[in-house]
């Protein structure tokens, strides 16, 4: 049974029969339910390898019960000695987890390199890795982290560990989220809710709509241009459009579907996306789009890396040597550049992730560099920075810079890298990319289709934007309007949407990560 | 509290630090500030602020800031 978010075999058969088999059990065995069915689902999409993820657990499991048993130094043990004591449990916690994606995920990647070094042939080994699992492991380091700095306590139960890394509708794309957040409410086995399910099945229909009737109705075409068309720079161009807007419509649908699910059991998954590309920046784009990858790496690799004794030591060499001026931005720039690295890597073993973070270490870190003296630049020249005219400037910039992103990001090696970028300038050929259009897997029909949608979600986005308050909106009118909205929306997917006949299933972009 | 206000007002001017109460919630704050505000407390008061710290709580209002400098001072 295919389970990928927008298949009917989830929406269909496992949601709804997952929701009937809560709700029949007593509240105290809810949880239960929960677990079983997230067991089950990871079970059918990763089979066996779900024993990684179990092992796992388990370590996190007893190294949070350590941590936890150790809150204060006891009487005549000294302080310094009973924190090292604690940060080295905690680092053998990280290690481990960590140690089993790096393990799974990245040994051809450093094999190759380092063979590659040594100029000798490497044959890819081939390792199979649970689906999740890059979600999952962010999870519990951060059940791990939280715990060894007193903002939880550790679960005496291994089960509820278990549901916390394996909760289904977070398994496969995230959103990643904190024990804090989630911990208790998927414990608390409250009954299904009217309210919930209504404000759930929404959010799923919303998800789907992007998903189906916009994403993977454009997969196609951007398969094609990445495959066959990287020498025609009017293609090329198209296919960083196209790839982008695919991108967020399929993370951000499969998002919508992940939190309405968890909606329908009363559970309230963090947001992971709010509005990117009204972001006034490259920094700011980050704080809307995929959130909470952006704030685990913010709370812990950015915040100890910046506030780590040797970067402490290093500023304060710096404010001695180079100056308060220079000094304030070195440690922020090495905390930093850890980030873009560990966020490059963690979408996965490919050298255009990595090209991918770096260039958004560069474009922030320049951002931090610039701020004051744009500002200072557009008082001079009495630009206002509110202005519609510096806010269209604005939005423009952050497009190019997005869509070149994600062009990086689509790649596959450097060399398409290189042809792609390079056709841009050197044979843009318009008249040959727009007769090619008609051939690249949409007609004429599926441009309006996805056109018409796409308009319907930018006005979405626009209204959520100026806080419109569009549930309530909503919810004022007659109910013979909310019904006909929702059929409206049910009927696009079913007749637009890239589904049934002469239509595979298309995979969830991020669930591969 | 002046003490401290003059400090954050001298790295962030355009906040109003005396009366904001959700410097955090509200992005008045982002996290170059947050960690330019740590740098500085840490030199003025000889304290270090640990990054598990760096929660939303310690961070709204300036009262807040004092409320954790004053206990990081008193460990």
């Amino acid at each position: 049974m295919n389970l990928s978010y927008n298949a009917l075999g989830y929406l269909v058969i496992f949601l709804p029969l997952t929701m009937l088999l809560y709700q029949l059990v007593r509240q105290k065995y809810r949880w239960i339910v929960l677990l079983v069915a997230s067991l089950v689902f990871f079970g059918i999409w990763s089979t066996w390898l779900i024993a990684y993820c179990l092992v796992t657990v388990g370590i996190t499991f007893f190294i949070g019960r350590k941590l936890g048993s150790m809150k204060k130094a006891p009487e005549g043990v000294d302080k310094k000695l009973f924190k090292k004591q604690k940060r080295r449990i905690l680092t053998l916690g990280i290690v481990l987890n960590l140690g089993v994606l790096l393990a799974l995920k990245y040994t051809n990647f450093f094999a190759s390199g380092l063979f590659g070094l040594l100029q000798k042939s490497f044959t890819p080994l081939t390792i199979l890795v649970p689906i999740g699992i890059s979600y999952y492991t962010l999870q519990l380091v951060s059940y791990l982290a939280d715990i060894n700095s007193g903002k939880i306590e550790p679960v005496q139960n291994y089960f509820h560990l278990l549901l916390f890394a394996t909760f289904f509708p977070t398994l496969v794309e995230g959103p990643i989220a904190r024990y804090s957040e989630i911990g208790n409410p998927l414990l608390e086995g409250n009954a299904i809710k009217q309210e919930n399910v209504i404000v759930g099945f929404e959010r799923i229909l919303w998800g789907m709509f992007k998903k189906v009737a916009i994403a993977d109705h454009m997969a196609p075409v951007v398969t094609a241009i990445f495959d066959r068309y990287t020498t025609t720079g009017g293609l090329v161009l198209l296919g960083g459009i196209f790839c982008t807007i695919q991108l967020y419509m399929d993370f951000s649908g499969s998002i919508d579907i992940a939190i309405g699910s968890a909606k329908v059991f009363g559970i309230t998954l963090p947001e992971n996306f709010t509005q990117p590309f009204f972001a006034k920046g490259a920094s700011d784009f980050w704080h809307r789009w995929h959130i909470t990858l952006g704030t685990f790496f913010r709370d812990y690799i950015f915040y100890p890396v910046s506030l780590s004794k040797p970067i402490m030591k290093l500023t304060k060499w710096s404010k001695k040597h180079l100056g308060k001026a220079v000094a304030k931005y070195i440690g922020p720039m090495i905390a930093l550049l850890c980030v873009w690295i560990s966020n490059g890597l963690w979408h996965g073993p490919q050298w255009n992730y990595i090209l991918y973070g770096l260039y958004y270490f560069v474009l922030i870190f320049a951002e931090l560099l610039l701020e004051k003296p744009v500002e200072n630049l557009c008082k001079r020249l009495h630009i206002s920075q509110e202005g519609v005219g510096y806010r269209i400037f604005r939005f423009i910039k952050l497009l190019i810079i997005v869509v070149v992103g994600e062009t990086v990001f689509a790649t596959s090696s450097w060399d398409q890298i290189v042809t792609m970028f390079t056709s841009l300038f050197t044979n843009f050929n318009w008249s040959s990319a727009w007769n090619t259009i008609p051939y690249l897997g949409m007609d004429a029909w599926d441009y309006i289709t996805v056109a018409i949608a796409f308009v319907i979600v930018v006005i979405v986005d626009i209204l959520k934007e100026i806080r419109f308050p569009i549930r309530k909106t909503f919810e004022s009118k007659p109910i013979v309007i909310r019904w006909s909205m929702l059929y409206l929306v049910i009927f696009y997917i079913i007749f637009f949407g890239a589904y049934g006949p002469g239509y595979d299933i298309i995979k969830m972009m991020y669930a591969g990560f | 509290m002046d003490e401290l206000l003059e400090i954050l007002n001298d790295i962030k001017d355009d906040a109003d630090f005396e009366n904001c109460t959700t410097l955090i919630d509200d992005g008045v704050l982002d996290s170059f500030d947050i960690l330019s505000i740590i740098s500085a407390l840490n030199d003025h008061y000889d304290i270090q602020i640990p990054a598990s710290d760096i929660v939303p709580a310690n961070f709204n209002s300036a009262a807040s800031l004092l409320k954790m400098v004053e206990r990081l001072q008193a460990e």
